[in-house]
């Protein structure tokens, strides 16, 4: 019994928890993107699975439109799902797309209270300077990453909800997709 | 000179703190939106035509260890802000360290020309001003675009005056315009990145500078530990109360 006990604790500090792998497993895959040769459709393709495996896209989808989330259809919100998804694909897609000697480091997993756990993380420049990344979990998927005290989902949450107020949920859409062109553009050869 | 900056500046917030009205802490409060709005495309402007250029332009022609050498200097001569705030909070530690910091920096480190501290452990502490207003209660405060300089608010007025100040005081008739220039060129190229990401992320970028200003400053008071709870709990509440 007692050697029983000993496998499975080691076997937990071995993989460490379960946001913790994700974690680990989704830098794992911006690594590989950022040195491989490969054109951004590629690396989308490889960066879209890691994300859907990753994060509750639509738990980012219901916190960034804020209020207006409660006046969409149900295929309206699958819609923005989708659109927010593709977002995101193609930030990271266009951000981590340059290899500089960078690493990532965990720092710490903590389960704040019921399924709701915040991994501590640090990105390593080669220079040695440290981007702070804290991802935060809700029922085993990132919903918010919190980049050097700055939250991603915040900054979406606040933007939108101006371009909503002076333009709508279509000047948004339409925002959006600008957006998603520009980084598939950027990369273009 | 120096210390009646200070107290001027301090007296200032506090003044318009007093005013406040009660509301959550650190939260994005902006009540003179249009005003704020008009300096932000009128400081826009005037960087996309000339402070972006010059960083741009200084960031191509310096070498990296005489860029790293100038930043050092101003970091440097700021220091001293950071000291003292370390000390006003209450946080002698903080405050010696960067005091020890401007002493290493200043002597070993050639007049500041080489970070010389943190190669020994000496970490900076980014300590401000508005930090010490902010652990002394000032925790809600209204936003300020101010022309060139950027965002603040009025609690962290009196950093930005400071911040902008002490080259100068510090460097009495050695200061002219070409260390000025140098100065503003530094300080823009050192934020290059977060501008052109913010440019490439952003679809209202006013709103976007805003929001990410708000929460570097609670980042910055809580020296880069904010409650995690509270951040869960501003995002999810909607779930909660389903």
């Amino acid at each position: 019994m007692f050697r029983i006990v000993l496998i499975v604790l080691a076997f937990e500090f071995a993989i460490g928890s379960e946001p913790e792998r994700v974690v680990s497993e989704f830098h794992d895959e911006l690594l590989s993107s950022m040195k491989s040769d490969a054109a951004f459709v590629e690396r989308y393709m490889v960066l879209d699975e890691a994300v859907g495996k990753a994060f509750d896209v639509a738990t980012i989808t219901r916190i960034s439109l804020g209020k207006s989330w409660r006046e969409q259809s149900a295929e309206e919100r699958l819609g923005f799902s989708a659109l927010l998804r593709e977002l995101i694909v193609a930030t990271y897609t266009s951000r981590f797309s340059n290899f500089n000697d960078q690493s990532f480091e965990t720092i710490e997993a903590t389960e704040v209270r019921d399924g709701r756990w915040v991994v501590k993380t640090h990105l390593v420049k080669k220079d040695g300077g440290i981007v702070r990344l804290d991802y935060y979990f809700r029922d085993g998927l990132i919903f918010n990453v919190v980049a050097d005290g700055v939250s991603d989902l915040s900054l979406r949450r606040a933007d939108y909800a101006s371009i909503i107020g002076s333009e709508g949920l279509d000047g948004l859409r339409r925002s959006i997709r600008g957006s998603i062109e520009e980084y598939r553009s950027s990369d273009a050869p | 000179m120096r210390l009646s900056l200070v107290s001027w500046a301090v007296l200032v917030a506090l003044a318009s703190g007093c005013a406040l009205s009660p509301g959550p802490e650190y939260a994005v409060y902006d009540p003179v939106e249009s005003v704020n709005r008009r300096s932000y495309e009128i400081s826009e402007a005037l960087d996309r035509s000339v402070l972006r250029p010059l960083a741009v332009g200084y960031r191509k022609v310096m070498p990296t260890f005489a860029e790293d050498a100038v930043e050092n200097f101003f970091t440097n001569l700021r220091s001293t802000e950071s000291a003292l705030s370390g000390f006003l909070q209450g946080a002698p530690k903080r405050g010696f360290r960067d005091t020890g910091r401007l002493f290493v920096n200043s002597t070993l480190g050639v007049g500041g020309l080489l970070d010389v501290a943190t190669a020994l452990g000496m970490e900076p502490q980014g300590e401000d001003l508005g930090q010490v207003l902010a652990s002394w209660g000032y925790t809600r405060s209204r936003y300020l675009y101010v022309p060139v300089l950027g965002p603040t608010t009025v609690r962290d007025l009196p950093h930005l005056i400071v911040r902008a100040s002490l080259p100068r005081l510090a460097i009495h008739e050695n200061y002219n315009g070409w260390v000025g220039t140098l100065d503003l060129a530094s300080t823009r190229a050192e934020v290059l990145m977060d501008t052109d990401v913010r440019d490439e992320t952003s679809l209202d970028p006013y709103t976007f500078t805003r929001e990410a200003f708000y929460q570097r400053r609670r980042d910055a008071v809580f020296n880069g530990e904010p409650p995690v709870e509270a951040g869960f709990d501003l995002l999810l509440e909607e779930f909660d109360e389903e």
